[in-house]
């Protein structure tokens, strides 16, 4: 009988929440052209020329060569010219042309785009589920040798430099045990294995500090919910402990884990940035910094357009979660 | 429990293996970044190089004592006045679509290198007047004056510039952004398989070569950004060849492993590191103070804190390579670590130390572009500092010191890496006609009009002795002179997985061999 409540309920509730959503994307929409014309101002604006970048190497050049790729580039252009230039190709859904790999950004970014949501995917399943579980386990047996397990976990993942933890990784598992390669993706066999052999190390490295992140916090919550009446209420129906823990107290629990998790998904992007890059891992933020390097404004500026849509997306289905998960939060 | 992990590392063990060497007929060279394109027109980087040249004939090639040898053409004559070279193609070459190679490729493919390709530009661009093709193997080209380094494989008609694309596919297209410079159809030894972006390029053996080989069925190229992460790719065999970029601080440990060579070698095109001055400011544009600069630094102890051993202090501005030693002039020299010289000579000029203890104050601007410079413009700072001299380290973003030293002249010294060779004509860098506002220019504002007079006749003697003789009286002028000092010449460092495949020569192998060659290295058994 249950059921059909839940179905009616979840539909009067995702009706109400319709104008809501509809809301946060149109105020999302300010929130990308003011990160578009910020970023395109740096860029623009930082001390010296793109062009020297795009000359490399030591060989004679000309000046005809260099008004060349100017030209090429858009670069000869003023400022605020190349500015409307870009904004309007944006809306066009137009990202602009990249100067290094000569193609289009849209097709750059998306050759690569799916192998770091692969990546931060598994990393956020990797930390959520190991982080829930830590946080659930030292929070029922506080001050025992599982809580303080749980506390050197998270201290670990909260200090230890992504790119020092990558390394180390690489050595353990790479070098010295040669269980794991030490970087990349797979080239001749494709299998799911060999997928998962390339993902292990990665994964672990950039969900390490979220896994400490949600530890702690599921730790500190379940700790508080624990202690409230309708948990000894539970207790006093004579529910299983593990029903009660799961059931009632986790769900509470969990809202201000998924708050972080949505919070950090940023700073789970810039931490992609170093991992990809110690790994050898071909994705987005490999690519921002490669760009960053290379002085590449169209595939910078591109990354940064796709990358905070993704942020006000998730941050988005995160407000969704929340009022699924607690059915007192009204959106209307 | 136990099972389970038991379960897991058997698989992660499997998992370890599948990831090992993927046969013997594949060779693995792991490559820092992707190279900006495959095709040989924008080529102006050794990962273009080593990447694109194994997909794509040219005229001629280098032998391992860097000597022209044929390619594409089965032989070649010049007119005695040196203004005319004919090449007579093979008839059995073919592109990787199985069409014939022809003359007219050949003319379109070099007209648009002269066009786009920055290096190729250097030697050829002002020298070549018009080339004919009387008929669909023969090549002719009319040079505008005699130029010695013709048949020079790296400054003259070798792959830089002759490497042969499909006429048909570029004719009327932009070349820069022709969908074909990421998929090519090749004329060489290796035709292209697949590239992904930022993870490997797959090359496989073309069946219809005209030339030896290849005996190896496939390369690939793996792209590992971080410089240990490649490095342990190696030690793990996951990577068979680092060509060039083995960290120095990594060769003796990579050394040390069973089946690995790993060894030092000067760059092919001779790069060396100068400390230059801006000639046109006080007091570097006294030649008294550039010597005693040059006598203050401890060059070796550069080499050694900053490079790992892996640089070579050079005596003059020219890095003696297997390329470059002929012309290498050894009377030539600059003046050698000696700091009570340098504060004697700064005495008598007239640079003595004043009040605050210092005789003068400068500045020294350095790219970040290379993490290294800041160190060695440490130590520069730490040796000046014994001779009285206070120097202020600037560091700037690359883009903004390329602004700031070959653009707007704004710097007192700077620390630049330059290619001194592999062959004369790189010299131009210090001709007057060379101080312009655009990148790798003589940005010093170094000017002698007997250096100038000589260059000028140097670059088109053909007489290889008097020639000889006009470019090590200009080393002479450049070491007397002294508007830089010339600091260093890093080595690369390159790892071989001895055991695979047959060996190479050492030493000249790594341009004028392997990676012309690759189609003779054979897997071992």
């Amino acid at each position: 009988m249950a059921a059909p409540q839940v179905h009616c309920l979840g539909r009067s509730r995702s009706l109400k929440m319709a104008p809501y959503i509809i809301r946060r994307i149109a105020g999302a929409f300010p929130v990308v052209l003011l990160v578009l014309v910020l970023n395109f101002l740096i860029l623009h604006l930082a001390p010296g020329d793109p062009v020297f970048i795009f000359i490399q190497g030591g060989g004679e050049v000309t000046e005809e060569y260099v008004q060349q790729i100017r030209e090429r580039l858009g670069l000869d252009k003023p400022l605020a010219e190349q500015f409307f230039i870009f904004i309007g190709n944006v809306f066009k859904g137009n990202l602009g042309f990249s100067h290094f790999y000569q193609q289009p950004v849209i097709k750059v970014i998306f050759e690569r785009i799916g192998r770091t949501f692969l990546l931060v995917g598994l990393a956020i399943l990797f930390a959520a589920i190991l982080g829930i579980s830590l946080g659930v386990l030292a929070a029922s047996y506080p001050y025992s040798p599982i809580d303080y397990t749980n506390t050197v976990i998270a201290v670990f993942g909260y200090s230890i430099p992504t790119f020092w933890f990558g390394q180390l990784l690489i050595l353990i598992f790479g070098v010295f045990l040669r269980v794991l390669p030490v970087g990349g993706v797979p080239i001749i066999r494709r299998g799911l294995l060999d997928w998962a052999s390339h993902l292990v190390l990665p994964v672990t490295c950039l969900g390490v500090y979220q896994l400490a992140l949600i530890a702690r916090l599921t730790r500190a919550n379940m700790r508080e919910v624990l202690n409230m009446d309708y948990v000894m209420v539970a207790r006093a129906k004579g529910l299983k402990e593990g029903s009660v823990i799961l059931k009632h107290a986790l769900r509470n629990a969990s809202l201000p884990v998924v708050t972080a998790i949505g919070l950090n998904f940023a700073s789970l992007l810039t931490g992609a940035v170093v991992t990809e890059t110690v790994f050898g891992w071909p994705g987005l933020g490999r690519l921002m910094f490669e760009s960053l390097y290379r002085r590449d404004y169209p595939v910078l500026l591109g990354l940064l357009i796709i990358m905070s849509i993704g942020v006000v997306i998730i941050n988005l289905l995160v407000d969704v979660l929340y009022a699924l998960l607690d059915p007192r939060i009204h959106y209307d | 429990m136990k099972r389970s992990l038991l379960a897991v590392l058997v698989v992660l063990l499997v998992l370890g293996g599948v990831t090992q060497a993927a046969g013997k007929k594949t060779l693995v060279v792991g490559i820092p970044a992707d190279p900006r394109g495959l095709s040989p027109v924008f080529a102006c980087t050794f990962l273009d190089w080593v990447v694109g040249y194994r997909l794509y004939s040219s005229l001629i090639q280098a032998d391992e004592n860097f000597q022209p040898v044929p390619d594409l053409a089965e032989s070649w004559e010049a007119s005695s006045d040196g203004l005319t070279y004919t090449f007579y193609l093979r008839r059995d070459a073919t592109f990787h679509d199985g069409s014939p190679i022809t003359s007219e490729d050949v003319k379109f493919s070099v007209e648009l290198a002269l066009k786009y390709g920055s290096i190729c530009a250097r030697g050829l661009g002002t020298v070549i007047d018009r080339i004919e093709t009387p008929d669909p193997y023969t090549v002719v080209f009319h040079l505008k004056a005699p130029y010695p380094e013709f048949l020079n494989p790296y400054d003259g008609i070798g792959p830089h510039c002759s490497s042969v694309l499909k006429k048909e596919l570029y004719e009327g297209t932009d070349p820069l952004t022709n969908p074909y410079n990421f998929q090519p159809v090749g004329s060489g030894p290796f035709k292209f398989v697949e590239w992904v972006k930022g993870s490997h390029i797959v090359l496989e053996r073309y069946e219809g070569y005209f030339g030896e080989g290849p005996y190896i069925d496939r390369i690939i190229f793996r792209i590992i950004p971080d410089p240990m992460t490649l490095a342990m790719a190696f030690e793990t065999g996951e990577v068979d060849w680092i060509p060039f970029t083995v960290p120095a601080s990594e060769v003796e440990r990579l050394n040390d492993l069973p089946n690995a060579r790993v060894f030092f070698h000067g760059s092919p095109c001779g790069v060396s590191l100068i400390l230059a001055y801006n000639l046109r400011q006080e007091p570097f544009n006294d030649v008294a103070v550039r010597r005693a600069l040059t006598a203050a630094i401890d060059k070796q102890r550069i080499v050694e804190l900053v490079y790992y051993g892996g640089a070579k202090v050079p005596d003059s501005y020219v890095i003696p390579t297997p390329f470059s030693e002929w012309w290498y002039n050894p009377e030539a020299r600059q003046i050698g670590y000696d700091p009570a010289l340098a504060k004697k000579i700064l005495d008598e000029a007239g640079y003595t130390v004043k009040e605050g203890g210092w005789r003068f104050h400068m500045t020294l601007k350095h790219t970040t572009g290379y993490p290294e410079h800041l160190k060695v413009a440490e130590l520069i700072k730490e040796d000046l500092k014994k001779i009285g001299v206070d120097m202020r380290i600037i560091s700037l973003e690359h883009a903004a010191w390329h602004e700031q030293v070959f653009q707007r002249w704004d710097f007192d010294a700077t620390l630049i890496p330059f290619c001194s060779g592999p062959t004369p004509p790189t010299l131009k860098r210090f001709h007057t006609e060379n101080i312009k506002r655009i990148s790798w220019a003589n940005c010093l504002g170094y000017s002698n009009p007997e250096y100038d007079a000589l260059f000028e006749l140097m670059i088109s003697e053909l007489n290889k002795g008097r020639r000889l003789e006009l470019v090590q009286r200009m080393q002479e002028l450049l070491v007397w002179d002294q508007p830089a000092s010339f600091l260093l010449g890093p080595l690369n460092a390159t790892a071989i997985r001895e055991g695979l495949f047959t060996e190479e020569p050492q030493g000249v192998w790594v341009l004028g061999y392997l990676w012309m060659h690759l189609n003779k290295v054979k897997p071992l058994e």
